[in-house]
């Protein structure tokens, strides 16, 4: 497992997306619940959207009915009302896992939706 | 009794009839939270097993057409019953199987809005999405154009919900409403725009 490493504000960060939460071609601000304290996502200098949607562990639909985002590390650190902050996190099986931790309101996560990019459809 | 309504469903017009099939959407024309959909036959205060009582000689009936715009929503509320059978870790990141109080709060609430908002402005309100949020709370969320509008039924604290919305323009609402005495026009004012 390797160090936690800073992920510049250029860099983008992806994140996996339930078919629940991509209708009509929208993002539900669900997509961005935390679990726990904090967002899951990937560090894309680490992996790439067809990696973080295999690493789907769901056994009720196949990975490839994932949708992935992307959204911008710099964005998600501009967000402030309440701030956010992006803490690279890898572990064993994931050297790009990173956290993105804040408070999780209503209006943060409408934002996220708004700096999110669709950059994988589900199939 | 006096002020409970139901929506007729299907073409029909007049008297309640024996087998007619009603659809129970809320308890008093005001404010009170609406049940879910019930649906209901003939007219005697009785039953079918499973449905609460109904005093179906104390109904006013509304405009069957006001049930026909309203359809799709129902249909969506519907459909979203299948939230209820999500088990835990169901999206893969450890969600929690949503609360059937806060599916109840929620589709509830946007029949009774739809219903509201129905008889002011003549039209059918936009329709949201019905997901689960955080904490196994379910929500309810608008994009219409510019505008974003998310209400959250949270799982505990049941008798309240918070919302935010905005239009990216300046117009922004954010607060908590009592889901038994919901403020409907603020919402109804940011969709409407």
């Amino acid at each position: 497992m390797g160090e936690p490493e800073h992920i510049p504000d250029e860099d983008h960060l992806y994140r996996r997306v339930h078919p629940m939460y991509f209708q009509n071609g929208n993002l539900a601000p669900g997509a961005f619940n935390p679990a726990g304290s904090s967002i899951s996502v990937n560090w894309d200098r680490y992996s790439t959207p067809e990696d973080t949607r295999a690493l789907s562990q769901s056994k009720r639909i196949t990975a490839k009915s994932y949708t992935v985002a992307r959204i911008n590390t710099g964005e998600t650190r501009n967000l402030t009302d309440p701030p956010q902050i992006v803490e690279h996190s890898p572990s064993k099986n994931n050297p790009a896992h990173t956290d993105v931790k804040g408070e999780s309101s209503l209006e943060i996560r409408i934002e996220f939706t708004r700096i999110a990019e669709i950059i994988l459809h589900g199939e | 009794m006096e002020d409970s309504i139901a929506l007729i469903k299907g073409t029909m017009g007049g008297l309640i009839a024996e087998n007619d099939t009603l659809e129970w959407l809320r308890d008093d024309p005001q404010e009170a939270r609406p049940a879910q959909i019930w649906k209901i036959s003939g007219k005697s205060s009785e039953r079918p097993s499973k449905y609460r009582p109904i005093h179906l000689s104390s109904f006013r009936v509304i405009e069957p057409i006001v049930d026909a715009k309203l359809s799709s929503i129902q249909e969506l509320i519907e459909s979203s019953s299948e939230l209820l059978e999500l088990e835990k870790d169901w999206d893969g990141y450890g969600a929690s199987p949503i609360s059937k109080e806060a599916y109840d709060n929620a589709s509830g609430f946007l029949l009774s809005f739809a219903s509201w908002a129905y008889e002011r402005i003549t039209e059918q309100i936009p329709l949201p999405t019905i997901t689960p949020g955080p904490d196994s709370s379910v929500e309810l969320y608008w994009k219409t154009g510019s505008v974003d509008l998310l209400i959250n039924f949270p799982a505990t604290n049941t008798e309240f919900a918070s919302f935010y919305g905005d239009d990216q323009e300046g117009v922004m609402i954010k607060g908590t409403f009592s889901v038994e005495k919901p403020q409907r026009g603020v919402f109804l004012t940011l969709l409407d725009q």
